[in-house]
């Protein structure tokens, strides 16, 4: 084993390195996913669509500061969490409100919604994949090979966002609003806690670190309107394996197949790597069908 | 269904299926062979309806058991020179076991958990697809219409390209699929996943292991949509990775939905709709699944009983 | 109760705990039922009354100790396997098919049963209906068979309730707290009903109504902070008189004096579903 790592030192660090930056990005995306589900008990399958939607919306602020990449970036940064975050309010005040959040109705109208906005991005903005350049360009020169110092950057400004999330989750009062919806909505509304607009305000929230992450994910692949499929999917298996609901178990199960991602691309193949991914989930459900840190559902 | 009313049901549903079987001698050619494809894909729908609608699990990868049962015929008409028939026997003994074990692993959970589980399912699937080329020749996939030998029943000869047959053939299917549906939603079997769906854990309190009942429903209603997927390949010698993926998985959904979820007849009326709404909107613009999405949305907020939930809450008590 | 009763109980419980993490909601449960009695348990809310019958029904799993029923170790039973050996559970909240008619509801329990004795599948619908009728009409309902349970008024669900119980034809029928929430005359409709049930199966009753309890139970458990506090009551004689009980329609016995909470055979009056007088001065005296 460590003669074989020996050898092959330079995949094995750079499987590491792109792991970690799937990894911290996947964490982002899946933290959202997880924090709408852990308060309002339902799963956004159009989540997916608002990673895209940031990107799509990177792509337009680089051009309207005319190709400017850094002013671009720091304009789509605040543009899209806002955008989408205002959608997707607007999509909880007039859906998922009037559906009373049932979990399967929830369901199938988030994959209505998932078509909606797809479907209006291709309309809008058309068929064709489209690069945004990168606001920093420098390489990290490792004894090996060089490294896209932006994948740092983005991997780095990950976890500014995961440890804001956090610290808006430990102490502001919508964190505390939003503690007690998930212990108990019932017990939350009756000591006041307005659950109609956390609700609103967790779905937003959601979206807008999706969003973010399809901002700070453009410039290392492109912008095309069928771009969310993947990063949903990938979430799925990372709140699967942490267990629904439990944001420790979300970051620890993004890191699992962040890195196992990391490898199998490296070593053998993307498609390959997504397959393994679910025989992963389907292993641990097998094991412990609540996930890793999963309680049980009642 | 408020009431079981076997009799009335069986002459609703003769009723139906004549009907369908008389069309074919009225319909003009395009009609015709577009009614051949709706009672195929009605045949799917029926299947995942028997898990949404009557046992009340909510598939997000049905596609799975579709391209399965297409793949498995297609891959042995294609490569190993089968003819159709022992092409679509293998199919279907294939898609029995690969539903039941997917539904073993996948009924350890339940609720959401149970959806976000088949659709990864489903998007292996869709994956395995793209990965084994070999076989299944990736995304474009491949033709059966040199391969494919005719039906030899007796002394006469059918060929699978014939509209006619189409027609019938896709008509069997769906007779044999709606016959069936029926029957277990009238049978005690049927009473079982209806209380399941309605609600599970006093089902167990009664003393039925509802794994079992689920795993039963999931692996017929996986088998029926396999069915389904190696009636498709024969009949519209076509094999692609399209069938396989996720948007074919809320296709059914989808139609079930406006059908009328927990309806026999529901899939055939929703698939039916669809069809020609979309034949229609993809005329005019190529972001027709828009029209898909805002059904989706509109359907959950204002009718979740479909079509057919509506004329059995207004008139047919009884309707199955 | 006979001797060869008492020592092979029909029901018995060894140590039965279960925890929840640090708190100890059943501790070292040691019960013991004998066939055909008709046994109470009471204590303050929160004693573990609800946790232990649960053990009992399979709903939870017991963190340590044994159940056995005919002697048999049924501890590690699912619910459904608990259900089939003989040990049915109607629920305190009353958790019926609420979109389904009261046919179907009690169709389902019915159905079971002739599947496991006959072994062959499909029972005829006729089989099953026979039965579902002759349930409802026990528990004195036989009109509603039509409607939808949800629709139904809070104790015709509760008596509803008790039907599917009898339909999968328990050995050991576990009733917690049915007449929670009836109205009086409810009330003594379910006494009788009980009653009359005793004399084919064995019934667990966790009661708060006192008069209810010392109307119907031959002996008393007392349960507190998850232990059992006192576990023989006898309130009196016991069920030793009274051959007729079971045929309805034999009329009213004067009650014979000195047993105050006697059952005798009041129960005659309840296929009807009217309760008689001296019955409900039986349970509200």
């Amino acid at each position: 084993m460590s003669a074989w790592i020996d050898n092959n030192f330079p995949l094995v660090f750079l499987a590491l390195l792109d792991g970690s930056v799937t990894a911290f990005v996947l964490a982002l995306i899946a933290l959202g996913l997880s924090l709408v589900f852990g308060v309002m008990r339902v799963v956004n399958v159009a989540h997916g669509e608002f990673f895209m939607l940031g990107a799509v919306l990177a792509w337009a602020c680089f051009h309207f500061t005319g190709n400017m990449p850094l002013l671009g970036f720091l304009l789509a940064l605040i543009v899209a969490p806002v955008f989408v975050g205002g959608l997707a309010m607007l999509s909880d005040r007039l859906i998922l409100h009037r559906i009373q959040y049932n979990p399967e109705s929830t369901i199938v109208a988030t994959i209505g919604l998932l078509y909606i906005i797809q479907q209006l991005v291709l309309t809008f903005f058309g068929p064709e994949a489209r690069p945004v350049e990168a606001p920093i360009y420098f390489r990290v020169q490792f004894p090996w090979f060089g490294y896209s110092g932006y994948k740092l950057i983005v991997a780095g400004l990950s976890g500014v966002l995961l440890l804001g999330t956090w610290f808006l989750m430990v102490r502001s009062k919508l964190g505390l609003y939003m503690r007690a919806t998930q212990q108990d909505a019932e017990t939350a509304r009756t000591f006041g806690v307005p659950t109609k607009s956390v609700y609103s305000k967790v779905f937003a929230i959601g979206a807008g670190l999706a969003a973010l992450a399809g901002v700070l994910v453009v410039p290392i692949r492109q912008a095309d309107y069928l771009m969310g499929l993947e990063p949903l999917l990938l979430s799925f298996i990372v709140v699967i394996i942490g267990g629904l609901g439990s944001l420790r178990g979300t970051l620890v199960a993004a890191f699992i197949v962040g890195i196992s991602d990391g490898f199998i691309s490296v070593f053998y193949e993307p498609t390959l790597a997504k397959m393994l991914a679910t025989v992963l989930v389907a292993a641990v459900l097998v094991l412990k069908p609540t996930g890793l840190f999963g309680e049980e559902i009642r | 269904m408020n009431r079981r009313a076997p009799r009335k049901t069986a002459m609703l549903m003769a009723g139906v299926l004549v009907f369908l079987f008389l069309l074919q001698f009225i319909l003009p050619a395009y009609h015709h062979s577009t009614f051949s494809k709706i009672m195929v894909l009605a045949s799917y729908a029926v299947g995942f309806n028997i898990l949404l609608g009557y046992t009340g699990l909510m598939s997000l990868g049905h596609a799975m058991f579709f391209s399965t049962g297409m793949y498995v015929t297609g891959i042995c008409v294609y490569h190993f020179g089968l003819t159709g028939i022992p092409a679509l026997g293998i199919g279907l003994i294939i898609t029995v076991f690969v539903s039941m074990l997917i539904g073993a692993v996948a009924l350890r959970t339940s609720g959401v958990s149970f959806l976000i589980v088949t659709l990864m399912f489903g998007q292996t699937a869709f994956l395995s697809v793209l990965y084994f080329d070999q076989f299944t020749l990736g995304q474009d996939g491949f033709t059966l219409t040199k391969e494919l030998q005719p039906l030899v029943l007796g002394s006469t000869s059918f060929s699978y390209t014939d509209p006619n047959f189409k027609y019938n053939a896709a008509w069997l299917l769906f007779a044999v699929c709606l016959i069936l549906s029926n029957l277990l939603i009238l049978s005690p079997i049927g009473r079982v996943l209806i209380a399941i769906r309605e609600n599970e854990e006093r089902t167990q309190m009664l003393g039925y292991n509802t794994y079992l009942y689920k795993l039963f429903a999931l692996t017929l209603s996986g088998t029926l949509s396999g069915l389904a997927g190696s009636v498709h390949a024969l009949l519209f010698s076509y094999v692609g990775a399209t069938f396989a993926e996720i948007h074919h998985s809320i296709a059914p959904l989808l139609w079930t939905l406006l059908g009328g979820v927990g309806t026999t007849l529901g899939p055939l009326v929703g698939t039916g709709i669809m069809h020609y709404l979309i034949d229609f909107t993809s005329g005019w613009t190529s972001a027709y699944l828009l029209i898909v999405g805002a059904i989706l949305v509109l359907l959950v907020i204002g009718a979740p009983q479909g079509l057919m939930g509506m004329i059995r809450q207004k008139w047919m008590q009884w309707l199955p | 109760m006979d001797a060869m009763a008492a020592m092979n109980p029909l029901l018995k419980t060894q140590n039965l705990s279960k925890h929840f993490g640090g708190l100890q909601a059943v501790e070292g449960v040691n019960l013991d039922l004998n066939e055909g009695e008709i046994r109470a348990i009471i204590g303050p809310n929160g004693a573990g009354k609800t946790t232990l019958v649960s053990l009992l029904s399979g709903r939870l799993r017991p963190s340590s100790g044994s159940i056995h029923l005919n002697q048999k170790d049924i501890t590690s039973y699912s619910a459904s396997r608990k259900v089939q050996s003989g040990i049915v559970y109607t629920f305190q909240v009353t958790s019926l098919f609420s979109n389904l008619s009261c046919y179907e509801n009690v169709a389902l329990a019915v159905q079971r049963i002739k599947d496991r004795e006959d072994g062959i599948w499909p029972r005829r619908e006729s089989d099953i209906r026979i039965n579902v009728r002759r349930i409802l009409e026990q528990v004195g309902m036989p009109e509603n068979e039509d409607v939808i349970a949800g629709n139904l008024p809070y104790g015709h669900q509760r008596l509803l309730e008790v039907a599917m119980g009898l339909a999968a034809s328990p050995q050991l029928l576990i009733l917690d707290e049915p007449t929670q929430g009836l109205a009086e005359s409810e009330i003594n409709h379910f006494c009788g009903l009980i009653r009359e049930l005793s004399d084919s199966m064995t019934i667990l009753l966790i009661e708060h109504n006192m008069q209810v309890v010392l109307e119907l139970a031959e002996q008393i458990t007392v349960m507190d902070h998850a232990e059992i506090r006192s576990n023989q009551l006898p309130l009196r004689s016991g069920r030793s008189s009274s051959p007729g009980q079971s045929a309805p329609g034999t009329g009213r016995n004067p009650r014979p004096p000195g047993t105050q909470w006697s059952r005798q055979d009041h129960t005659a009056q309840m296929p009807d579903g009217s309760p008689s007088s001296g019955f409900r001065k039986d349970c509200h005296e």
